[in-house]
């Protein structure tokens, strides 16, 4: 909801804050209102100490501490450094020095390293609810990974207390269509029985192999059960249904606004306060349910189900196919096999008679080379159910005064594809060029929400190259955690270790347009300071265009 | 063992195998005899011969991290019933059937081809130290109960084919008892299914390489014809199916099915009619995974090409190329059964009737020679394909080719029942000038570019040394002046020849005539991403021109099949690569784009 402006404005901020510097705005001046930033100057001020809440509650009214300067058209996107995940605070400002705000997504996870969770959501969502005044005209959730939503599980008093005017979602949470209802209790199910299957898996080895433990991890993100809280409250206990079904279950039901669920095209109807104050949307993605094709949703069962039996998605213990009595000792004192039987993997190669010894020493290597045959093939069904996820992110691009700011969640190929490539020619799909629309829109985006936390394949290369087509270079926010999945490729557990950094975001960087959340230190309320991850300046201010750092977040106005 | 009263020898040994699977139990003609060639084993069984087409046995089971007991195929017991009678509880019979059947697979795709078939060999490149290397398949090993999934799959990288079990599913399970456990390696199907991916893998280094959409539905496609072609080699089922079809064969229903409806309808129980076994693949499995009827069937779904511009998936995709080879298959089979029924009816009989016996039996035998000769037309086509990017259309390309070096008459217009059958799927060939016999076959060099210095070899094969001299040839021709443009190589880049061997056949006049098939790959360096992956040249070198005879010491090159890495060939073929990896989001890496079998197959 919009809120009046108070001719005092107050922002909460710490003292020592050593970001107050850099908060400082112009003094108003009508001069400088140019054409098509028909903007109002508020007055800089100096906080007083956080907590106090002097700015006038009563009439709606909303402490706005933050300034339009020259060139800018009153858009701030708050990136929330939350570790590895997304939160992000959007407010529009009109003329009048009314805001709206939006939230998109509010989660984080804490990796394969542990690392990723930061401790700084819920200093984030206090923030922010300061910010909103607890007015927020939308909510957004892209998709129903724990990066995305946790933080709304973890502090659902936070958001309850809100007043909401609209939730968006994307069509795969909806319970009216079936095809989409049907598949997300599958994709639940089977993810659950992943998990069940990681864990087992890594508690039978000795030494878990690192994939192993991805894997988990990824299958934890993805139903938000934690395993080791879940073996500690007891089967049935609290955790039944994981942290995600509590965001799931506040987002849809415990804001007093029922859910609006989109799929790419649909119109979406815009909360009031948002319509009045001139923004507009476009749903881009996903792709709509009745193209599983294209989005390669095709088959969940054929893509992940294959690998479980019957008796892992039900919890059984798989029987052995044979009584014990079957069972042998293949090179023991009176082995079972010939040492022929293992020729293959004795090393090196030979030709000629393999003896027992030989035997029992490439007897291991059998072994071993059978077993991770296997997880190679369990880790992939994770992969696949994982991108799944990721590739029914909600799409939404947003235009306030000109300026186009897009948000694509976790979108990976697959989503991209529908509406990049879209076309009345189907053999267009495959040439490589963009349709003129998705150039269009590309070419004009002010704002881009780097997908995916910056991983490999999350923004198709023909898309960073239409994106900074024209030496036209958009802002771009990406909020992720250095190191947090060992391979930092949070798509490919299979990967290793080699670090795929995007070559675009490389040329963003160098184009001086790129931030990412971990390259600012945080003091949070209540928690522990963080310092930051990787070191690197906030890109220079350019007309139209500023970043700065704040106590948890980086701003960026425009 | 050598004296006046020794035995000779044996040169088959007959084993027990499910003739499908088991879930028809003893249903009629599910359990059959094959006699595999006979080699001296191990408890397994492991092969001891020392063949570079050897296969181990070998019944460790990952997930569990155990071994059970291997069956000891010479043991008396078991060597005078002809091995152990089919049984899903006795792991031992799952060993037998495994090593029956796959060995069966080796035999038909050897004769088939006219020679040895050996393992994947790691590609190497000209000047590759001698040897083996880690990589080369010398056994293909076979595990039984590898692992508790519903998957079986060929695996390179464990040398051998995994087979997985698991329980059925507690609903709706078809014919199998709810929560039973199902053995992938019990389906005749699977097995010979798997087999063929490995053998495929071993004749051509590169094959398996996704660089376009048709790789895998191709590799699909032509493991699920081998396992359906054999089928047709299974007497009892095949008469029986004959009988209840009345000699077509193609119903996708069985007679009973329609008895079994109006029974149906009136309240009776269920009858013992099926779909029609001859062309499902593998129903146990499919029953078991929740999806009617069978994996994959080679009738029934009508696609072509152009619905399925936009999928990847290679079930789909690959069954429009059952289809069309079968869709060959029957007519010819109907052209040749239709004598039959001819003098039937000039007889007296009437179409209306039971068929006769000695009329079954006659179109049986028509259906078996049938079926040998395609699955033969197949399995030989595959010498006439370029080595990489293989694409349906040069499927097709390469059956005509091999068909006309093989028959060049064709009385029975077997090539013109391929052409059509394709045609009519929209399966075309990219560059084929025109859709006729002259314009699919490829390109005929005119018999003046000679190849000196190649050793003939002999039945075996070749030697050692005369492989080197093999080598060293070749790799003199391809240098000589001009050859390389010849052969569509680039002049510029190095190049390997990752497999050559030599064919003895019988010419239709009676003399021998002798090929030699050699592959030469060049890979696109890595600075070089306009170009595809790999480009490569399959070259025929024969001794015999097609229709005329041949002089001694002349052997010349008769075909020289090109994917090009450069030129307009090349760059149409790059941007397709680049648009089809973009596609499925992988990476220009040819480790990456090699086919895992683990995740093609599964439940269908």
């Amino acid at each position: 909801m919009a809120s009046k402006t108070s001719s005092a404005k107050v922002r909460a901020k710490p003292a020592g804050g050593k970001t107050k510097a850099k908060a400082k705005a112009k003094v108003g001046s009508a001069a400088s209102a140019k054409a098509g930033t028909n903007t109002v100057h508020t007055a800089p001020t100096t906080a007083p100490r956080a907590g106090q809440q002097p700015a006038a509650n009563d009439g709606g009214a909303a402490p706005v501490a933050w300034s339009v300067e020259e060139g800018e058209v009153g858009i701030r996107v708050r990136m929330y450094r939350v570790g590895f995940g997304d939160f992000f605070l959007v407010s529009f400002r009109d003329e009048g020095g009314s805001q709206v705000h939006v939230i998109i997504d509010c989660g984080v996870f804490k990796g394969t390293s542990q690392t990723g969770d930061i401790g700084s959501i819920a200093a984030a969502v206090a923030d922010m609810v300061k910010e909103t005044d607890k007015q927020v005209a939308l909510i957004i959730m892209t998709h129903r990974h724990a990066d995305h939503i946790a933080g709304f599980a973890r502090c659902k008093d936070d958001f309850a207390g809100l007043t909401v005017g609209g939730v968006w979602m994307p069509i795969w949470e909806s319970e009216f269509d079936p095809t989409a209802a049907k598949f997300q209790a599958d994709l639940t199910r089977t993810a659950v029985a992943l998990q069940n299957h990681f864990t087992q898996a890594c508690a039978q080895a000795a030494a878990p192999p690192e994939e192993l433990n991805t894997a988990r991890k990824y299958m934890e993100n993805a139903t938000g059960l934690d395993a080791a809280a879940a073996a500690a409250a007891g089967a049935g206990g609290a955790g039944a249904g994981g942290a995600n079904a509590v965001a799931l279950t506040l987002l849809k039901k415990g804001l007093k606004v029922a859910p609006e669920y989109y799929q790419g095209g649909d119109p979406p109807k815009l909360p009031k306060a948002l319509a009045d104050i001139g923004v507009t949307a476009q749903i881009l993605g996903p792709p709509p349910v009745a193209d599983l094709d294209l989005m390669k949703l095709m088959d969940l069962k054929k893509g992940v189900g294959q690998y479980l039996t019957d008796a892992s998605l039900s919890g059984d213990d798989e029987r052995p196919p044979f009584p014990g009595s079957w069972e042998v000792e293949a090179y023991s004192a009176e082995p079972a096999y010939s040492p022929e039987a293992i020729r293959e993997w004795v090393q090196p190669r030979l030709w000629k008679k393999v003896t027992l010894d030989q035997a029992r020493a490439a007897e291991s290597l059998m072994q071993s080379t059978l077993q991770s045959s296997q997880s190679v093939a369990a880790l992939i069904a994770a992969k696949t159910l994982n991108s799944f996820l990721n590739n029914q992110s909600l799409v939404v691009l947003f235009n306030y005064k000109g300026k186009k700011l897009l948000f694509v969640g976790d979108a990976q190929a697959g989503n991209w594809e529908h509406w990049l490539f879209q076309s009345d020619k189907p053999d267009q799909v495959g040439t490589g060029a963009l349709s003129s629309g998705a150039q269009q829109i590309l070419s004009s985006v002010d704002f881009y929400k780097v997908g995916h936390h910056g991983s490999s394949n999350a923004t198709p290369k023909v898309v960073a190259e239409a994106l900074m087509a024209n030496s036209h270079i958009p802002a771009c926010m990406c909020s992720t955690q250095k190191g947090v999945y060992g391979t930092e490729d949070p798509d490919d557990p299979t990967k290793g270790t080699e670090v795929p950094r995007d070559p675009l975001l490389a040329e963003l960087s160098s184009h001086g347009a790129f931030v990412r959340s971990d390259q600012i230190a945080i003091e949070p309320a209540g928690a522990k300071a963080v310092p930051a991850a990787v070191p690197q300046n906030l890109p220079p201010d350019r007309p139209g265009r500023r970043f700065r750092p704040g106590e948890i977040w980086v701003d960026c106005f425009m | 063992m050598s004296g006046p009263f020794s035995i000779p020898e044996p040169k088959r040994r007959p084993l027990r195998v499910f003739a499908f699977d088991p879930s028809r139990g003893r249903m009629l003609g599910n359990q059959m005899q094959l006699d595999v060639r006979y080699r001296p084993l191990d408890p397994g069984p492991v092969d001891k011969s020392g063949a570079y087409d050897q296969i181990a046995v070998v019944d460790y089971d990952a997930s569990r991290k155990k071994y059970y007991a291997p069956v000891n195929l010479d043991d008396p017991y078991i060597l005078i019933p002809n091995g152990l009678a089919p049984s899903e509880s006795d792991p031992r019979f799952h060993q037998q059937m495994l090593y029956a059947v796959a060995s069966d697979t080796i035999e038909q795709f050897e004769q088939a081809l006219g020679r040895r078939i050996h393992w994947r060999r790691a590609p190497r490149s000209l000047d590759a130290p001698k040897g083996w290397q880690p990589q080369d398949i010398l056994t293909l090993t076979l595990y039984p109960h590898a692992m508790c999934q519903a998957n079986a799959f060929y695996s390179p990288d464990a040398h051998g084919i995994l087979f997985g079990y698991f329980q059925a599913a507690q609903m709706n399970v078809g014919r199998n008892v709810p929560g039973q456990t199902i053995f992938t390696c019990l389906s005749h199907d699977i097995i010979v299914h798997e087999m063929t991916h490995a053998i495929v893998d071993g004749l051509r280094s590169h094959f398996m390489e996704q660089t376009n959409p048709d790789v895998a539905a191709f590799h699909e496609a032509f493991a699920d014809l081998a396992a359906l072609f054999r089928h047709f080699s299974h007497r009892e089922v095949l008469l029986d199916a004959i009988q209840r079809t009345g000699g077509r064969l193609y119903s996708p229903a069985l007679k009973g099915d329609e008895l079994a409806d109006r029974a149906k309808s009136v309240g009776a129980g269920d009858s013992d009619a099926g779909p029609n076994p001859l062309i499902g693949l593998a129903s146990q499995f499919g029953d078991a995974m929740r999806k009617r009827g069978g994996l994959r069937s080679a009738i029934g779904k009508p696609l072509t090409m152009k619905q399925l511009t936009e999928t990847t998936e290679c079930h789909a995709r690959g069954s429009v190329l059952v289809a069309a080879v079968f869709q060959a298959f029957f007519t010819v089979y109907l052209k040749r059964a239709a004598r039959h029924f001819r003098v039937y009816r000039a007889a007296g009989g009437s179409a209306q009737e039971d068929l006769p016996a000695p009329l079954a039996d006659a179109l049986c035998d028509e259906a078996t020679r049938t079926a040998t000769d395609f699955f033969r037309m197949c399995v030989r086509s595959l010498d006439y394909l370029p080595p990489v990017d293989v694409r349906f259309g040069d499927f097709l390309r390469a059956v005509i080719t091999s068909e006309v070096d093989y028959d060049l008459a064709d009385e029975e217009g077997i090539r013109e029942a391929w052409m059509d059958a394709f045609r009519e799927r929209g399966i075309l060939p990219d560059d084929a000038p025109f859709f006729s016999e002259e314009g699919l076959q490829w390109p005929q060099l005119d018999g003046t570019v000679q190849v000196h210095g190649l050793p003939f070899g002999g039945p075996l094969g070749l030697s050692y040394l005369e492989r080197q001299r093999t080598s060293a040839a070749l790799q003199s021709f391809i240098d000589g002046p001009g050859n390389r443009a010849l052969l569509g190589l680039d002049p510029t880049l190095p190049y390997r020849i990752p497999s050559f061997h030599p064919l003895y056949r019988t010419d239709i006049d009676g003399s021998v005539r002798w090929d030699l098939l050699v592959e030469v790959v060049q890979d696109a360096p890595a600075d070089r991403p306009d170009l595809p992956l790999r480009g490569g040249t399959t070259l025929i070198v024969s001794t015999h021109s097609l229709g005329s005879g041949g002089l001694q010491e002349a052997k010349f090159l008769r075909y020289a099949i090109s994917k090009p890495l450069d030129g307009p060939n090349g760059q149409r073929r790059a941007q397709r690569q680049a648009a089809f990896l973009r596609q499925e989001g992988r990476d220009r890496n040819a480790d990456n784009l090699r086919i895992n079998f683990a995740l093609v197959h599964g439940d269908e």
